[in-house]
């Protein structure tokens, strides 16, 4: 799942979450393909962005690279407590999630368009989020 | 380094510049304790700070207390979370704002500990869910004090940390002969929280040393290094401490429960290092 603002929506791209205001009211569901009638209906509600299936690598390599690197660093996290079986399951639990697109950290961005703000958890109108 | 006047001495130079407890968590207190006030009496006087109200429904909107709806107004924030929560809420906001430069990574991690606190305090069934977030929050009040008043103490742990590859807690015994849980501790005292936060703060890594909450105490633990170990925020060196086996014992967490909350932790916490609202 990734993170896209409305303005960049391809065609074709899968909702992968509601789009709700922050109020909890949804104004459009999951599982909705991305059209031009539908972009543009979203950005006439003024929503900023929205979750749509798919993933933030360019490529497979890319995505092994970045896996590469929050192994390592999960391994340097436990490199203490190695002697500890309980702590070892922990560190394999969290493994396996790293594989199932559970990053801890998001992939560093090399040449993203500045963004003002990643904003909240639910996707929020424009409105919304020019509240104080 | 080590001597007990040289100790002594550091904690009084600390406890000399203690930061006051901000004014407003004394009137709200004495506001409560009069019985003569409305929630909405005490709304009003918190919403004469804009500043504060504002984190504080930031705060209080925060997944880790779980509200399907959102907190809109100060005084639903009182109602669903209660006048104790809410005066740890404004102490946490008052304690992180000391630091001059705010201290993202710590930050994280404390939110990041009681998102975690409170999805064990739910697999576990602990009855105070939001007590247990509050408490994951501030954990490590001592740690963040002494970025703000011990700045130069701070550069040799720091150094330490780098150089020598001290934990941060050896660390700071080194520099300062006691560790960030005690100042955490003399802190939670002095501002006269409740005993049961002040355990968590105090035992987090010793948890064995809790006996009015030794449950929240175990909670916080556990979640301390469930989220050093998932990466999230940084505590001040990489490495995951060790886990206490009768904190574990005490809060007996089925390994199906603790999937669980691992689960709770990637979906809470994936990749959201911009989804954290600014202190």
């Amino acid at each position: 799942m990734i993170r896209v603002p409305v303005e960049e929506l391809q065609e074709g791209q899968i909702l992968a979450q509601d789009v709700t205001r922050q109020d909890g009211m949804v104004l459009m569901s999951r599982g909705k393909e991305i059209t031009p009638e539908i972009k543009s209906l979203l950005l006439r509600m003024e929503v900023v962005q929205v979750v749509v299936e798919g993933d933030q690598f360019a490529s497979e390599e890319e995505r092994q690279a970045f896996l590469a690197e929050l192994e390592k660093e999960l391994s340097l996290r436990f490199s203490r407590v190695e002697d500890d079986p309980l702590l070892m399951g922990l560190r394999e639990l969290y493994r396996r999630r790293l594989h199932m697109g559970c990053y801890p950290r998001p992939r560093p961005q090399p040449p993203a368009p500045p963004q003002e703000d990643p904003g909240p958890p639910v996707i929020l109108a424009k409105k919304d989020r020019k509240k104080p | 380094m080590n001597d007990h006047r040289a100790e002594a001495r550091k904690k009084i130079q600390l406890l000399k510049n203690l930061p006051t407890l901000p004014g407003m968590i004394d009137q709200i207190s004495r506001a409560v304790e009069s019985k003569r006030f409305t929630v909405a009496d005490i709304g009003k006087l918190i919403s004469r700070d804009q500043v504060l109200s504002a984190k504080l429904l930031k705060l209080a909107n925060c997944a880790f207390f779980g509200f399907s709806r959102k907190v809109g107004s100060l005084t639903q924030a009182l109602v669903l979370l209660g006048f104790d929560v809410v005066k740890g809420l404004i102490l946490t906001s008052s304690v992180f704002d000391m630091m001059k430069e705010r201290d993202q990574g710590l930050w994280e991690h404390s939110m990041g500990v009681a998102t975690a606190s409170s999805l064990i305090a739910q697999a576990v069934e602990l009855p105070d869910i939001e007590e247990a977030s509050l408490a994951g929050l501030l954990h490590d009040l001592g740690k963040v004090v002494l970025r703000a008043q011990m700045t130069e103490d701070m550069l040799s742990i720091a150094e330490l940390v780098e150089v020598e590859g001290f934990s941060v807690r050896q660390a700071e015994r080194e520099v300062l002969g006691f560790d960030h849980s005690q100042i955490g501790q003399w802190l939670a005292e002095s501002w006269k929280l409740p005993q049961e936060l002040i355990e968590p703060i105090r035992w987090h890594h010793q948890p064995e040393g809790a006996h009015q909450n030794p449950r929240l105490t175990a909670v916080v633990h556990l979640a301390d290094i469930m989220v050093r170990g998932y990466g999230y925020g940084d505590g001040g060196d990489p490495w995951v401490p060790e886990l206490d086996r009768g904190a574990l014992q005490l809060l007996n967490l089925t390994p199906q429960k603790l999937e669980t909350v691992v689960d709770g932790i990637c979906q809470q916490l994936a990749g959201a290092g911009g989804d954290v609202p600014p202190i």
